[in-house]
């Protein structure tokens, strides 16, 4: 019985114990110096396409003419409107590109993740800890940590996103750039919140990493607009909690 | 290497590939160093006939918005593909006005000229071609202007 009950709390506890090694170190290293290239690329290109969505006309085009009292000027918008123009247009560009901002976060979280829980079943002796503590235990110990890393990239993402922009238009709606990125962000978290339940639950690390890329795929076709995106990043969230929740409480009392 | 000293490595990772690709994203880096641009002016022919009858100017105003690394950047205005300078007193028909944000300038010539120093990477100026239709006399044909702007070497 106790050590039915010390593989369970191994797989829920091991996530913060595994020590990697130099090779997991150099793969993890890698994977975050491309992770973040990447996510600043997309963010450059996002930036690039809203500041010419915002010109007024094509470096190649015709121009009006007007004849004071005779022909009315045509209507010239000023430097603020086009620069706000290109601010709000931002934030819908990398809407536009959620699917491969979030296949980049999917990937880069993989890769920090992936070694410090790929030895679930070898880490069963430091689980021993543990054996007299309530459940809740798993929730600072496993979900947290993995809610952290995923919270702290995405608001990294943000900031960077929010850089970006600056250097490109120095102006951005905030309120939209807000419901945008948080809504693809938090889309994020509750997929990690998933994917430690199906992981620990499952005690295969795989079944969780497939399940987080084929979520990645999914978002595209989820969620028509950012709004929507939000309220049910939430749900989600909330949901994968009362999940984990219940399933841990089950398992506790069966053991 | 232990997990806490690896959690410790990869946040510091983290953190300076972010600063690294920030300054990399302030200095411009994939941004283009040279904008140019043609702009046609659209119905010379007709218009410059009836702002002659009418007595005034002929007038062409226009934004120009374009990316660029930041930096110091000269832009150059001028007028292309026209041979028919005709003014009574020598000067140039055209009188070019370009403004980028607080800076402007005008010049009664075929070209102007403005440098100055850019934050941002979107570059937005106001190009502004009045053609002389009282003291010149000139056969338009189909004219061109060109902006060009140059982001200088540090």
């Amino acid at each position: 019985m106790a050590s039915r009950k010390l593989r369970v709390l191994a797989r829920f506890y091991s996530f913060s114990l595994s020590d990697p090694s130099l090779a997991e170190v150099l793969a993890v290293v890698l994977g975050l110096v491309v992770g973040v290239s990447a996510v600043l690329l997309i963010f450059h290109r996002s930036a690039y396409e809203a500041a010419l969505y915002a010109t007024p006309i094509s470096p190649f085009g015709g121009v009006k003419p007007y004849v004071p009292g005779y022909i009315n000027p045509p209507t010239q918008p000023s430097e603020e409107m086009i620069y706000m123009a290109a601010g709000t247009t931002y934030p819908s560009m990398i809407y536009k590109y959620k699917l491969q901002i979030w296949i980049v976060w999917a990937v880069s979280q993989l890769s920090v993740l992936y070694p410090l829980i790929r030895r679930v079943r070898a880490s069963i002796i430091s689980a021993a800890g543990i054996l007299n503590k309530s459940p809740l235990v798993f929730y600072w110990a496993g979900l947290l940590p993995v809610v952290l890393v995923v919270a702290g990239q995405s608001l990294s993402f943000y900031i960077l996103a929010l850089g970006v922009g600056d250097v490109f238009f120095n102006y951005i709606s905030y309120e939209m750039m807000t419901e945008y990125v948080a809504g693809v962000l938090l889309y994020g978290v509750a997929l990690g919140v998933w994917f430690y339940t199906i992981t620990v639950t499952s005690g295969r690390l795989e079944i969780g990493a497939m399940y987080i890329l084929l979520a990645s795929l999914g978002i595209d076709r989820l969620v028509p607009d950012p709004g929507l995106l939000l309220i049910v990043s939430i749900l989600f969230t909330a949901a994968g909690i009362i999940v984990l929740y219940t399933l841990l409480w089950r398992r506790w009392l069966r053991i | 290497m232990k997990a806490s000293t690896f959690a410790m490595a990869v946040i510091l990772v983290y953190i300076g590939v972010l600063l690294i690709g920030y300054a990399l994203v302030l200095d411009g880096a994939g941004l283009p160093g040279r904008f140019v641009g043609y702009y046609q002016l659209d119905g010379i022919q007709i218009m410059y006939g009836l702002a002659r009858q009418s007595g005034s100017p002929l007038i062409y105003e226009w934004v120009v918005a374009g990316v660029l690394k930041p930096g110091n950047t000269t832009v150059n205005v001028g007028i292309e593909s026209f041979d028919n300078l005709l003014c009574s007193n020598g000067t140039s028909p055209f009188e070019l006005t370009v403004s980028v944000g607080d800076s402007s300038i005008s010049h009664n010539s075929l070209n102007a000229s403005i440098t100055l120093y850019r934050q941002n990477a979107l570059i937005i100026s106001h190009v502004k071609v009045v053609v002389n239709t009282t003291m010149c006399r000139i056969n338009p044909d189909q004219v061109y202007v060109y902006v060009e702007a140059n982001v200088n070497e540090k």
